[in-house]
């Protein structure tokens, strides 16, 4: 798989303060990745690394093979950002600064690019008005209108859903698992993460300015030692009575039965049925926030 | 690229049309630009009188340039402060830079959007007052006072370029506003580069004839060329701050 972006030993430091210490990732293209760690881990600067926004002390960045703080202008043609911090100008309309970002953004028809990014999460409704006007959600959703416009291959969203209501976290969920199936790229920074949980395909974990880990969900899974897996069934109880008396370790949830440890569950399976229980394999659950917090304890 | 940036940061800016008011509430709320009651000297081979003002007389009058000039830097301080500073403008310079422009246009259109930007309403100031006080005191064709006009506009071109080059680099190296606002008004009166407004001296139309020292529009004299040289430190200095605030301003991170 490319990968479209490329930190390496990245270091940033301001004053006094080291808010990146010899990070180092890979984002590989069509891929959904986490940025995930706590307030001050360091994930904003490291967002604004990447889009040349700022300069880093030491390291290597590269942006679809570019370096980003030299050639910025270059680079957003194909990548669109919001930032936990993005303010369009007050005084301007919604529609005249998404016509006007994508004119920057070098689009032919920016009309027709400011409509197709501001219909899914309604602003072309309250577009009209000046920014000045708008409450916090919806400037949220011309930020993320404004990622989007000229459909560009990368987007970096920096803590997406403040202030999203549930229907706008929906319509931007859709749109981020649609594009990766297109084969487009979404970088989504955030300390609490649930609308994306099932379909990260990739993550980092951030914490005091450093990566603690970073890969494939799986391959992060692994490196945690989080090996579980999920049986379905039609007779839960009876279930979880055989598999305690066999000394599986399980959580029960609703039909579903999570057997830890690096068992198979094909096996699991046969065993149940075999005493009458009919059982099926569910696709592993991932649960960002156990992977989270088992990272940063194991430290 | 360079033509939709300067669009929006004088147009949909606004910022264009608070310049435009503050000029005409200068030019027209202060009687004395338009007034008779100037401070005129008569000037005869042998001094200076000062007389009862009569057309046809050998006149040096200063039409309270100096006044216009103490009153409009702070505004020009102030425009350009705002245009360059990162915290008063950080929200359109963040759309800017999220996008395929060049921190170099940006500069540039940011600098020309300041010319441009208080030349359109200083041009159109003098070409209304000029002919509202003219024909007042001196009782002189309207059109006639224009020949001046190309002095007053230099004047204001090197006044504009030393006040840019000193805001710019204050509000790129100051974080904070208050400061870079204030570091160039600190420099101004401190060195009182002023001296720019010597070149504006008005030399009303009837007097053309009569006048052998002085310059008239842009014909040079030897009083014409001691006048800039005065002015050519500050414009020299100008221009070595840009030349600072341009590499600050593509070196800067915008976090």
């Amino acid at each position: 798989m490319e990968d479209v972006v490329i930190t390496e030993n990245v270091w940033k430091i301001f004053g006094r303060t080291e808010a990146l210490q010899n990070v180092s990732i890979k984002i590989s293209k069509g891929s959904i990745f986490l940025l995930m760690g706590p307030n001050g881990s360091g994930k904003s600067t490291l967002l604004k690394i990447v889009t040349g926004l700022i300069k880093p002390n030491r390291g290597k960045v590269e942006i679809f093979g570019t370096n980003p703080w030299k050639q910025r202008h270059k680079i957003f043609a194909h990548v669109g950002a919001m930032f936990e911090d993005h303010a369009p100008p007050d005084w301007a309309s919604g529609k005249a600064y998404l016509e006007y970002k994508s004119k920057l953004k070098k689009a032919e028809n920016p009309e027709k690019e400011a409509l197709a990014v501001a219909k899914p999460f309604g602003v072309d409704t309250f577009w009209k008005n000046p920014v000045s006007t708008y409450s916090s959600g919806m400037k949220r959703k011309l930020a993320l209108a404004d990622a989007f416009i000229n459909d560009p291959d990368l987007v970096i969203l920096d803590d997406p859903t403040v202030a999203l209501d549930k229907e706008a976290r929906l319509v931007l969920q859709e749109i981020v698992v649609n594009r990766a199936k297109q084969n487009k790229t979404c970088v989504i920074a955030s300390h609490i993460i649930t609308e994306f949980e099932q379909h990260i395909t990739h993550l980092a974990f951030l914490n005091l300015g450093q990566t603690i880990i970073t890969g494939k969900v799986e391959e992060v899974m692994d490196k945690i030692g989080i090996h579980e897996v999920t049986i379905r069934t039609n007779k839960p109880r009876k279930a979880a009575a055989i598999l305690m008396e066999k000394r599986y370790a399980i959580r029960v949830y609703g039909n579903n039965i999570t057997v830890e440890g690096s068992e198979d569950a094909n096996e699991i399976v046969k065993l149940l049925e075999n005493l009458g229980i009919k059982a099926e394999t569910e696709e592993p659950k991932v649960n960002l926030w156990e992977m989270y917090t088992k990272a940063l304890t194991s430290r | 690229m360079l033509s939709e940036i300067l669009k929006w940061e004088l147009f949909t800016g606004k910022r264009f049309y608070l310049v435009f008011l503050l000029y005409f509430l200068v030019l027209f709320s202060l009687g004395r630009y338009t007034g008779d009651f100037q401070g005129v000297e008569w000037k005869n081979p042998d001094g200076y009188d000062i007389q009862p003002l009569s057309p046809g007389s050998l006149i040096d009058i200063y039409w309270q340039a100096s006044d216009l000039w103490w009153f409009s830097f702070p505004v020009v301080l102030a425009y350009a402060v705002f245009t360059f500073s990162y915290e008063l403008d950080k929200k359109i310079l963040r759309t800017y830079l999220e996008s395929c422009v060049k921190k170099s246009t940006l500069f540039l259109a940011k600098l020309l959007s300041i010319q441009l930007g208080l030349f359109i309403p200083l041009i159109i100031g003098l070409l209304i007052v000029y002919p509202l006080g003219d024909p007042i005191l001196f009782r002189s064709n309207p059109l006639e006072v224009y020949v001046n006009l190309p002095r007053r506009l230099l004047l204001f071109v090197s006044m504009l370029y030393t006040m840019i080059g000193i805001s710019a680099i204050s509000s790129i190296i100051f974080k904070k506003p208050l400061y870079a606002f204030a570091a160039p008004i600190a420099i101004v009166y401190t060195l009182n580069i002023a001296g720019l407004r010597v070149i504006s001296q008005y030399v009303p139309p009837q007097c053309y004839l009569a006048i052998t020292t002085r310059s008239i529009g842009l014909v040079p004299n030897e009083f014409f060329f001691s006048s800039l040289s005065r002015a050519l430190p500050a414009v020299i200095a100008s221009t070595i701050a840009l030349m600072i605030a341009y590499i600050i301003f593509i070196k800067r991170d915008v976090d």
